[in-house]
């Protein structure tokens, strides 16, 4: 298989040791190898930059089952004592701990029941972007750069960031032996502008399952970026308020994913953290709206055969028209739920420990078209660009900030905007909310996703264009 | 390992490098409620290293660089792969040439005082901790519904071509704790995290106590009203983040490409507010980003960014502080904002809007938008001070910082030892009510 890893190929006869050894004494044991490597390019208009990328790591995490608990350990090598060195420290740990006596319970938790599965899979590597040659894509992210340059006596700076990962893993437990290869990219292109005291920054970010040739089909993009930088500079406030407004497929993921996707992790669920708990099967939201979830559903940067905890990808069907039907499971939520994983359990690396996790998250397209949802609208805004968005699946809160908001007055786009805009509100009203939903479908897989603060992971999100009511500030 | 890469970056004999060597282990105990729900430990090993190559390119000289990490372990030939990798990488960055950090001696008192996680077993810290926290004393209508503990210690280790080669300990810990309260209404939580080097005891305790009155008081909270247009008081929790602009904006890299707007000895603030003095410190207690040395090796002392409005100084690499021609700071990660004019008492003493709790608090570095959506937060007019939630807040920290006004008193938060309450005029508030 192409791309896969010859550091977890030496390594698996180790790890079939590892796991022989383990469940001598204990009742279940399971090891994700993980061997990912990429390179983060920037181009500015003053310096050239190449370094590790931030998602390059390469180790093991044993998880083991033991009187009804589950204990994990992470180690970055087998030596100098080789796997029966790993084996006691293992049961070091696992003894320290269990013998400290604190004043609170433990949660136990059935034991693991696994199939039998054998994988070996690999998307087709149509380019390694460890294998490209660095000059061919420093040329051209030097030639988008000096067009982004170029472009306006206002522009003061401008920046291109390439990064290019090359993920393999390998999963063993008794039952399981599972390994993946493939890749993903993502870039940037960034604009920087000054007019007297006020800066103004406009971005675009593209990515997907694939290597450098992500570059190749930039040229066309940056004239609107610099025409969307410019328009920054003239931006007004927002009247703060309720507005119908058209989300832009960017922004659908995003509420899809901030507002929603979160919401439904299990491991959030059984914490008490989610309202989504309490609506499985009912009505959350317009019957125009579906969503799904999945690592299997699409070719994105989440796209892959198994999840963290060697549970097979998915394509769960989260929000059938208006319905809350299913969440998004790692292995031991869905063992305290009595339900079955999803394949969404994922580790920011094998340093960290598995959560429930998105994929490729995304509203399921309509039926209208965008000029027709445009017309509908007497006083809006189009609603474009994330900044940022963060989860509040306690009370289905919604808090994104966006870059664009267009004025849209008796069904036509004004010119002008406000920027940047805080969108806020409550998940079931603004589902609830929903009058038209378009045909498009577009995803991104730019930036990471994290829990809280940290933990960071590949996600991407999007969605059709969709028509709402929302609160903006 | 350390001797084998040594060896290969010998044999390659680069222009120059800079090689970073961290241990690391850890101990956590994740909570599901009062209840644990999983336990873990680590022990990795990471190298890192930047390679530096000079070279000519149509007659003009540069100096490129890469930065690539090794893995733990790696065989000879593997490293020697991965060195050449990085040599060619660098030989098409065209970087303008600049001198690397040289070995340096202190002159002055550089001794920290050493995080007490680096004594005892971890495990002995993480239980230390998961007792205080347990013991708190959360009223009967605010539960803990989960809590995560990861502690962390190892050591860092630089060595370099220029004749650096130190070595420091570090050790932190990450604490979680999400507290939820039912008032008359739906069941609310507040999430709160903290990163800190040490602690005091029973300080944990209290905080987490502290965070229970405030899910309760989020539970009973009404709507942010809409028609709010006062000024809006933002403790030291948020005012640390919108120093992220202040901090990024007084880069050297900034300047140089552009970003920055600050000028060396120009005046940024106008105006009748409190004038903003911001220094960089490479050491605060309890703060979980102390270090002697930067990760390129230069040794860390304060430096004045800011100094009652003024621009004083910029911090920066080798790379930049040459190309700008200024001294070399190395990257200081804690933020020390002198104090204000006024009392806390002062600054609520008349109506205000004071945002408490955040769903996340945001600024652009390069703009100075800032804002976020309200979870708490408290208004006092003519009728007293009363608990309100939901709507944003949002603003501009270049339009408003001539009128801001400081505490005199100040407070530690992770890294960031700053005034304890702040004082904004003109910020929007979009109410809910």
């Amino acid at each position: 298989m192409k791309g896969n890893s010859t550091f977890l190929r030496e390594n698996h006869k180790a790890l079939k040791e590892l796991i022989g050894l383990l469940t001598e004494r204990y009742t279940w044991a399971s090891v994700l190898g993980t061997d990912c490597s990429g390179l983060n390019y920037e181009v500015t208009g003053s310096s050239y930059k190449v370094s590790e990328s931030m998602w390059s790591e390469r180790g093991f995490v044993a998880r083991i089952y033991y009187r009804n608990r589950y204990f994990e350990y992470s180690f970055s090598s087998f030596k100098p004592g080789g796997v029966r060195g790993i084996v006691e420290k293992i049961n070091h740990f696992i003894d320290s701990v269990s013998s400290v006596s604190l004043a609170k319970e433990v949660l136990t938790f059935d034991p693991p029941a696994e199939e039998k599965i054998f994988l070996q899979e690999g998307f087709p590597l149509e380019e390694d972007p460890l294998e490209t040659d660095p000059g061919k894509i420093f040329t051209i992210m030097k030639e988008l750069k000096d067009k982004i340059l170029a472009g306006s006596k206002l522009i003061v700076s401008g920046k291109v960031r390439y990064e290019g990962v090359r993920i393999a893993k390998v999963y063993i437990s008794p039952e399981k032996d599972l390994s993946q290869a493939y890749v993903w990219s993502q870039c940037y292109l960034f604009v920087y502008l000054r007019d007297g005291q006020r800066t103004r920054r406009a971005f675009r970010g593209y990515s997907g399952a694939r290597g450098p040739s992500l570059l190749m089909d930039l040229e066309s993009k940056i004239e609107p970026l610099i025409q969307e930088g410019l328009s920054l500079l003239e931006t007004e406030k927002i009247r703060p308020g309720e507005y119908e407004v058209i989300l832009s497929p960017e922004i659908s993921g995003l509420i899809a994913h901030e507002a929603f996707g979160h919401g439904v992790e299990t491991d959030m669920i059984v914490r008490g953290r989610s309202k989504a708990g309490e609506y499985m099967g009912k009505r959350v939201g317009s019957p125009l709206v579906s969503m799904r979830d999945g690592a299997a559903n699409c070719r994105e940067v989440s796209s892959f055969f198994f999840d963290d905890e060697g549970t097979l990808a998915g394509d769960t069907l989260v929000l059938d028209k208006g319905i809350l039907v299913s969440g998004l499971s790692d292995k031991l939520s869905a063992s305290l739920l009595g339900i079955k994983p999803t394949g969404n359990g994922k580790r920011e690396s094998f340093e960290r420990r598995a959560y429930a996790r998105m994929t490729n998250t995304f509203f399921c397209p309509g039926e209208s078209t965008f000029e027709e949802m445009l017309k509908t609208v007497s006083h809006g805004y189009l609603i474009d660009k994330m900044i940022s968005g963060m989860e509040d699946p306690k009370n289905w809160g919604i808090q994104c900030e966006t870059l664009f908001a267009w004025e849209i007055r008796d069904g036509r786009l004004t010119g002008k905007l406000a920027s940047p805009v805080m969108l806020t509100g409550y998940i079931p009203e603004v589902l609830g909310n929903i009058t038209m939903v378009s045909r498009d479908l577009k995803l991104s897989g730019c930036g990471s996703c994290g829990k809280g603060y940290k933990e960071y992971v590949k996600v991407s999100s999007g969605g059709p264009y969709i028509k709402t009511k929302m609160r903006l500030g | 390992m350390l001797e084998k890469i040594l060896a290969c970056i010998k044999e390659l004999n680069p222009f120059g490098y800079v090689l970073l060597e961290e241990e690391e282990a850890s101990e956590e105990l994740f909570f599901l409620g009062n209840k644990i729900e999983l336990q873990r430990a680590k022990q990795v090993k990471r190298h890192t290293l930047t390679l530096y190559k000079d070279f000519k390119y149509n007659g003009e000289s540069f100096l490129g660089d890469a930065k690539v990490s090794i893995p733990d372990n790696s065989s000879t030939s593997e490293i020697r792969s991965i060195l050449s990798r990085a040599e060619v990488m660098a030989s098409y960055v065209q970087n303008k040439p600049y001198p690397l950090a040289k070995p340096e001696s202190s002159g002055q008192d550089n001794s920290f005082e050493p995080s007490p996680f680096i004594e005892e077993d971890l495990a002995f810290w993480v239980n230390q901790i998961a007792e205080e926290l347990l013991s708190a004393d959360l009223t009967q209508r605010v539960s803990l519904s989960a809590a995560e503990i990861i502690l962390s210690r190892g050591s860092r280790r630089i060595i370099t071509s220029e004749g650096i080669d130190c070595r420091f300990p570090r050790a932190n810990c990450y604490l979680e704790t999400i507290t939820s309260a039912k008032g008359t209404g739906e069941e609310v939580e507040l999430f709160k995290k903290r990163d800190f080097s040490s602690y005091k005891s029973g300080e944990l305790k209290e905080a987490l106590e502290n965070q229970g009155v405030l899910t309760l008081h989020r539970a009973e909270a009404l709507k942010t009203p809409r028609n709010f247009t006062g000024d809006v008081l933002i403790p030291s929790e948020h005012l640390k983040t919108l120093f992220q602009y202040y901090y990024s904006q007084g880069a050297a890299q900034s300047v140089y490409e552009g970003i920055s707007g600050f000028s060396m000895g120009g005046a940024f603030q106008e105006g009748d507010g409190d004038k903003i003095t911001l220094n960089l410190l490479p050491y605060l207690p309890a703060s979980p980003c102390n270090q002697p040395y930067d990760p390129q090796g230069v040794l860390l002392k304060p430096v004045t960014l800011l100094e009652r409005g003024i621009v004083k100084s910029f911090w920066g690499d080798p790379q930049y502080s040459h190309y700008l021609g200024i001294p070399v700071t190395g990257a200081l990660e804690n933020l020390e904002v002198g104090e204000g004019s006024s009392t806390q008492e002062e600054l609520r003493g008349e109506p205000y809007l004071e945002a408490v709790v955040f769903s996340d608090f945001i600024i652009s570095p390069q703009t100075g938008d800032f804002g976020g959506e309200i979870r708490l937060a408290y208004i006092k007019d003519g009728n007293g001070r009363i608990p309100v939630t939901g709507g944003s807040i949002s603003g501009n920290l270049v339009d408003c910082q001539n009128s801001i006004l400081f505490s005199k008193e100040r407070v530690r938060e992770e890294n960031f030892y700053g005034p304890a309450l702040s004082r904004f005029k003109g910020l929007t508030v979009a109410g809910v009510s």
